[in-house]
């Protein structure tokens, strides 16, 4: 979170974590047409794209005004620096999991690492909102509900089913972290 | 303003990534004996001034030439860094596009990935690249070393990275020979030709006429427990001895067993800085690093584009860093002899000099100070007490001091020929009313004698016969 005291801004940072190609680039594309949000996009090899954005929409908080810059992490395992400083200063988290049932292990994998790459940045894990959300429900091959439940939210975090490519579910991962996000802001401005 | 040291990575990233995202400043930092300045409003960098004068040119993508430069602090992230508002220098680069700091960030960290990756088929960016086979665009790699191929291209650097590993991959391009790069030839030296040898097994005759000849530029040390005494010379010509002293030239003479000599090449423009060490005229005297942040100091070397020398010391080890216009040439350290040195900056317990850049010749003031002292001692030899008292008296003032019978002096005398001419008449005046001026000219004749061939060798042969004449004669 950064406070521009002069303006009276307050940034909040979400990141959209998770594996590789589990739709985190999408859900940003997605939520860009939906909200009319400007994106910036740097290449990663391999992957799709890292995309961030800095000028989403502003909402008033107290006698401030609170805007969110979305970021996306790349997946690969080459580009765990850039990885690190995107989460730097994180204030939320989206993590996007992969609903097929191939890459339930992947998703695992990249829950604990994003405890481990949260500690790494100075951020407690228990703090830090975090919402899950299940992408590419439309398919075939992905497993139920509670099976992806059970396994990857061991913790009981707010989650919802989506199918970025459609449009669906988007943003209401991005409103339920949101909310979480603005209570917490309101709490802390009293 | 803030100041201090980056560590890691991560220091670096964090300054950036956190501190600047809504700053107006200059973000400097000095890394390796470079600076790299970042000019940043509201947190998006809108241009740099980078030294890297040989990737600076007017076809180089300023963004890819800013990323590119910053590779170093991936590489090697011990550098300085200080932030302050201010304005930007002429000579900066302005980014087509301001980027936002984090933006930079990762750009740069993506970047530097990929050259990681590239670097395994090139070896070094200063690799030459020859086309194998023809394809759209081959005239802008064909000949040009990686680096220019990479930092004149329209491209993104990360874009333009890629496309060349791939096209080296897939046999369209492969390197050929490796072109020095520019920096090298601003590489200085240091060579000890002699290092403490008995000043007994030398024959100081001939190292100086063999200097001289062959256009020497460096210094010579003579040691002694406790000192010593610096003859510094530019192209073979004598151009200073510190501290100042008549004795030197005696020292010369003599064959003591407890002096040892060494001699030492050193490149023209970093003598004329390192001579500073010497000066007296010092901004910043012993002040301890508990009182100092060293990241601002050179940030201010950098930005009022100092010139002279910055000194830290810690115990008995030294480390010089020579400045010119606000760059750094060269670090030295001095520890069992100086050296050339990459090594990082004391963090701590270090005291700090600066002093501003000064002309340090003073062989003018030194051989006076030798022919004073040569007119006053042949003034003692015929004298009688009470005279003597009298010149001691007189001989002691706020530019001169006698000790054991010899004349020094007291404060830095450059600028002060007239007076140094003044007092050198008078005792001239004294000698000749004491011993008339036949008698004192034998004297003199007697006591430069024996300096006479060190004075042909330092060339101040035709300078004292000058002297001599306008003096004497008038």
């Amino acid at each position: 979170m950064i406070v521009d005291l002069d303006k009276k801004l307050i940034r909040l940072k979400v990141v959209y974590y998770g594996p590789a190609m589990s739709g985190k680039t999408t859900n940003l594309e997605s939520l860009s047409k939906l909200e009319g949000l400007k994106l910036a996009k740097i290449d990663t090899k391999g992957e799709r794209t890292l995309v961030f954005d800095f000028s989403t929409k502003k909402v008033p908080v107290s006698n401030m005004t609170a805007y969110f810059a979305l970021y996306t992490v790349p997946g690969q395992e080459i580009y765990k620096d850039m990885r690190l400083t995107v989460l730097k200063g994180v204030d939320g988290i989206v993590f996007v999991a992969d609903a097929q049932a191939h890459r339930l292990e992947e998703n695992i994998r990249f829950f604990e690492l994003l405890k481990e790459d949260l500690s790494k940045v100075g951020k407690r894990y228990e703090e830090v909102p975090k919402v899950i959300q299940y992408n590419k429900m439309d398919l075939d091959n992905v497993l139920p509900l509670e099976v992806l439940e059970e396994k990857i939210n061991k913790d009981g975090l707010s989650s919802v089913c989506a199918s970025a490519i459609r449009g669906k579910g988007v943003k209401e991962a991005f409103s339920m972290i949101e909310a979480l996000l603005l209570s917490r802001l309101e709490r802390m401005l009293g | 303003m803030i100041s201090g040291y980056f560590v890691s990575q991560q220091d670096f990233v964090d300054l950036v990534n956190g501190y600047l995202s809504n700053k107006e400043g200059i973000l400097g930092i000095y890394l390796e004996g470079k600076s790299i300045e970042l000019y940043i409003e509201k947190g998006y960098i809108k241009g740099f001034y980078v030294e890297m004068e040989d990737l600076v040119d007017s076809e180089a993508n300023t963004l890819s030439l800013l990323i590119y430069s910053l590779f170093n602090m991936l590489d090697n992230p011990n550098a300085l860094f200080a932030f302050k508002t201010g304005v930007e220098r002429d000579n900066f680069l302005k980014l087509h596009e301001p980027i936002s700091a984090e933006e930079l960030i990762l750009q740069l960290q993506l970047a530097y990935q990929e050259f990681k990756s590239l670097l395994t088929l090139i070896i070094t960016p200063f690799a030459t690249l020859r086309v194998l086979k023809p394809f759209d665009g081959m005239h802008h790699y064909d000949g040009k070393t990686v680096i220019s191929a990479i930092l004149t291209s329209k491209n993104t650097l990360v874009s333009e990275i890629r496309k060349l590993e791939e096209l080296l991959r897939s046999g369209f391009l492969d390197i050929g020979q490796f072109i020095t790069p520019e920096v090298n030839k601003k590489a200085f030296e240091i060579n000890y030709i002699v290092k403490n040898v008995s000043l007994t097994n030398i024959n100081v005759f001939s190292i100086f006429e063999s200097l001289k000849l062959s256009k020497f530029t460096g210094w010579i040390s003579i040691s002694k427990a406790n000192g010593s005494y610096n003859a510094y010379f530019k192209r073979g010509k004598f151009l200073a001895l510190y501290p100042y002293s008549p004795d030197f030239f005696g020292f010369l003479l003599s064959t003591r067993k407890d002096y040892t000599i060494s001699i030492v090449s050193m490149s023209e423009n970093l003598l004329e800085n390192f001579m500073l060490r010497h000066s007296t005229k010092k901004l910043i005297n012993n002040l301890s690093d508990d009182f100092v942040e060293l990241g601002k100091i050179f940030l201010g070397i950098i930005r009022k584009g100092f010139s002279g020398l910055l000194t830290l010391q810690r115990g008995n080890e030294r480390m010089h860093f020579v400045c010119k216009n606000g760059v750094l040439l060269a670090s030295l350290l001095d520890r069992d002899g100086i050296e050339i040195s990459k090594m990082e900056p004391y963090k701590e317990s270090f005291l700090l000099e600066l002093v501003p850049f000064e002309p340090m010749e003073n062989f003018w003031e030194v051989l006076h100070l030798l022919l004073i002292n040569t007119v006053y001692s042949i003034i003692l030899r015929h004298s009688s007490q009470a005279i003597q008292s009298i010149l001691y008296y007189l001989a002691s003032s706020d530019l001169f001091k006698v000790v054991e019978g010899s004349v020094y002096f007291r404060t830095d005398p450059k600028g002060r020929k007239e007076e140094i001419l003044g007092f050198l008449s008078f005792l001239l005046d004294v000698g000749y009313k004491i011993l008339g001026k036949e008698k004192l000219e034998e004297e003199l004749e007697n006591s430069l004698h024996p300096y006479k061939e060190i004075f042909k060798i330092l060339d101040l042969e035709d300078y004292t016969k000058l002297w001599s004449e306008i003096v004497i004669d008038s």
